[in-house]
């Protein structure tokens, strides 16, 4: 069970998360209220904007389903303050390095920072903050490698290896240890995420040797990188991190949703274990599909990113659609916000996931590549699914540090979010229809409907800041609460 | 049963691995064909037939795709890549062919379109059909298709540089700004452009290596890199997995 200590960091780092999407979230709406012509903005602006809002939202994303998974894995091993709190101060330095990047140094290459556009500013921005985005970068891969790593010890202190990714359930009905479906999503999720920063630093080094390891941007070597590597790199890295911050989101799901609605605890079937073994294994090729209009990739590739882009997700989906209906299924399930939270967030997941597929087939790739689509697709996932999974738990924990439960439905917040969630995502999915491209600051003419998509997805946008406000309100109250002194 | 799983996934997986080395063939669109010699196909106009190798053994040419019933690209494409070219201010010491894809359209239907343009006159260009239609737009790898429903050839808006050897040196796809125009005429007329390099010997891991020769690439280094951070993820939680299991052991 976790300690007070445990407790009080993990509502320190909610508090940080919440803080940051606020603040990303408004930078969006800025953006949105742009393209839409009702409060232009110079571009350098514009993609400040959209590059400190990208990185953020990947990244508090991920830190928060990491966290939720580690609070929950307290549950069934020992878990530590000291890592949580270590994780905590180092993406502190990483993101101050990252925001003053953008917002005093200008860099606004994107959150993808695509090589060698960090350093062909041409006159936007400084070598300095290019390397100085770089470097908050790397001591965020750093400090999460390790982070990642921690828990990884910490489940194989009580598991050993093939228990952890539940090998034991393939070939046995009732094995003698069970391994809880937290414990397996949680630890192939984190291999995944070990990979993504080792990949991460490898990439950041790379660029160092370009740019120099200081701020002067005086090279390492006299040597050229290869532009094609360093995307392949990239996208392994970014692709591969957003897919696994959802996994963790969902291993947090498959542990609380039946408890929330009153039903026995899901376990861990054959089909589970295979299913959740394959996931990890496909989606780290699926990164692939990222590079389908680079001409020099090998075609071998590209056919590898479509194959795996739909392998990866069948397994994943199919076990969790028929864990889920276990669950909901018959009269009787007691519904409260987390719970329904995590319902839509299902269904958010399953419903970006169609749109990534479709954009992830070569030849619908042609005509979507880059348009707005792809916002589209991950916005679906990531704001209707990722966000409302960590929510449904951050609203969840914030009672359970105090030992209380809240019976409310909380309605009317849940349904502005609803509304104006997939109405947003719906407006970027209308522009990816009508052709109209994504990362641009303002919408010519010629892009008809692109302005009126745009400022509807502002406003929708302001519908369901609305509806989140109200529920963070709520939970930030409670997690100041746990910094009081406590009754015995 | 997993093994099962995983030997059905590899086999999936193996075919497109094979394809390797074949990205030859399959690079798309403005890439593909550069640097093969046009085949010498035969131009028809009114004024009569004349071999593609004469033309371009006289001056450096830009070629131009289109059929006369087009209801869609080819005259708003005509239309500015004239009205571009008048305002590069460039020598005319290369000429436009505007040949036709279509096998209905003869000499007489393209003068009809050169006249459309007022450029039946015009010495720098050449409006014609040839006999050759496939030979040509296969070596140009110009991507049409014929729409039976729109009786109209769903097709790409090309325009192709030719230089004097014959060789096609840039391709142009889609509507084009007079600054992209600019960079084909340089580049047939044997200017300096700046192009998608190929890795030099001082490129840090390169994925591949490229002969532009044989037009294959072979893995190279880089490919390794690749791999490093899944084989690094399975050594690290392998080597966890065995502390953990000394210091279980020990507990015990
Ligand atoms: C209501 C909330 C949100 C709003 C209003 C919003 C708005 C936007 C806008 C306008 C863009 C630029 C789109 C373009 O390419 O033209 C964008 C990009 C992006 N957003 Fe969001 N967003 C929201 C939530 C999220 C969430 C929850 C995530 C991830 C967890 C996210 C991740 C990203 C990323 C990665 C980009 C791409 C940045 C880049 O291209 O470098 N956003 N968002």
């Amino acid at each position: 069970m976790p300690t007070l200590a445990f407790k009080r960091i993990t509502s320190l780092w909610i508090i940080v998360v919440l803080v940051l999407f606020l603040s990303a979230i408004s930078m969006g709406i800025l953006m949105r209220f742009a393209q839409g012509s009702v409060s232009p903005m110079d571009p350098a602006k514009f993609y400040v904007l959209m590059t400190t809002h990208g990185v953020t939202m990947i990244g508090a994303w991920a830190a928060a389903s990491i966290l939720a998974c580690n609070y929950l894995m307290a549950r069934y091993v020992k878990v530590s303050t000291g890592l949580n709190l270590f994780a905590l101060i180092g993406t502190g330095v990483g993101v101050a390095l990252l925001w003053t990047s953008t917002f005093s140094g200008n860099f606004h290459a994107g959150w993808t920072f695509l090589y060698p556009l960090p350093f062909k500013a041409g006159g936007g921005w400084q070598a300095a903050a290019a390397n100085q985005f770089l470097w908050g970068l790397m001591l965020l891969s750093i400090v999460w490698l390790i982070w990642c790593l921690g828990m990884v010890w910490q489940i194989l202190q009580k598991y050993s290896l093939p228990q952890a990714f539940a090998w034991q359930h393939l070939s046995k009905k009732e094995p003698a240890v069970e391994t809880p479906p937290l414990i397996l999503i949680t630890m192939v999720s984190l291999v995944g995420m070990i990979v993504c920063f080792i990949t991460a630093i490898i990439l950041l080094a790379m660029f160092f040797s370009e740019s120099g390891w200081g701020l002067s941007g005086k090279p390492v070597l006299e040597a050229k990188l290869d532009p094609l590597l360093m995307k392949n790199l990239t996208f392994f890295f970014g692709h591969t991190v957003a897919n696994e911050a959802l996994y963790l989101g969902l291993a947090v799901v498959y542990e609380l949703l039946p408890e929330l609605g009153g039903r026995p605890k899901l376990h861990t079937s054959w089909y589970v274990s295979l299913g959740w073994n394959c996931a990890v294994l496909f989606i780290l090729t699926a990164f692939f599909h990222h590079l389908y209009m680079d001409f020099v990739q090998p075609q071998g590739f590209q056919i590898v990113g479509q194959v795996a882009s739909y392998l990866a997700s069948v397994p994943s989906v199919v076990v969790t659609l028929i864990s889920l209906a276990a669950v909901l299924y018959g009269r009787g399930f007691r519904w409260s916000l987390p719970s329904l939270m995590f319902l839509v967030g299902a269904a958010g997941w399953i419903i970006g996931g169609i749109g990534a597929l479709i954009d992830a087939t070569i030849s619908n790739n042609i005509i979507l590549h880059n348009t707005l689509w792809v916002p589209a697709h991950f916005h679906t996932y990531n704001l209707m699914g990722n966000v409302l999974f960590a929510l449904g738990f951050f609203c969840w924990v914030a009672d359970d540090f105090r030992g209380t439960v809240d019976p409310r439905k909380h309605g009317l917040k849940l349904v502005l979010m609803i509304i104006g969630g997939f109405g947003f995502v719906l407006m970027f999915y209308l522009g990816g229809a009508y052709s109209v491209p994504r990362r641009f600051a303002f919408y010519p003419a010629e892009l008809t409907h692109a302005q009126l998509f745009a400022t509807m997805g502002a406003w929708f946008a302001l519908v369901y800041s609305l509806g989140l406000l109200l529920v963070v309100l709520n939970v930030l109250k409670k997690c100041f609460l746990v910094f009081l002194p406590q009754r015995s | 049963m997993f093994s099962r799983i995983l030997a059905a996934a590899i086999l999936i997986l193996i075919p497109s691995l094979s394809t390797l080395g074949n990205e030859a063939e399959s690079v798309m669109g403005g890439e593909s064909g550069i640097y093969q010699r046009l085949p010498d196909a035969t131009i028809h106009t009114t004024e009569g037939a004349v071999a593609l190798s004469t033309l371009y053994d006289q001056s450096p040419l830009i070629l131009a795709p289109v059929f006369t019933r087009c209801a869609g690209i080819c005259s708003p494409f005509l239309a500015t890549l004239k009205g571009n070219l008048s305002k590069l201010n460039a020598p005319a010491d290369f000429r436009v062919l505007v040949f036709s894809f279509d096998p209905e359209d003869t000499p007489e239907d393209m003068r009809e379109m050169a006249q459309h343009y007022e450029l039946e006159n015009d010495s720098q260009w050449i409006f014609g059909t040839t006999d050759q239609i496939e030979a040509l737009t296969d070596a140009l790898r110009f991507q049409s298709k014929w729409n039976e429903a729109t009786r109209q050839f769903d097709h790409e808006a090309l325009l192709a540089g030719v230089n004097a050897q014959g060789y096609i040196v840039l391709k142009l796809i889609g509507m084009q700004s007079s600054t992209d125009l600019g960079r084909l005429v340089s580049e047939i007329r044997g200017g300096f452009q700046v192009a998608f390099p190929l890795p030099k010997s001082d490129t840090l891991f390169t994925c591949f290596r490229w002969d532009p020769v044989t037009g294959k690439a072979r893995p190279s280094l880089g490919l390794l890199i690749m791999a490093i951070p899944t084989i690094g993820a399975g050594l690290m939680v392998t080597g966890i997995s065995a502390a953990a299991r000394r210091r279980r052991k020990r507990a015990e």
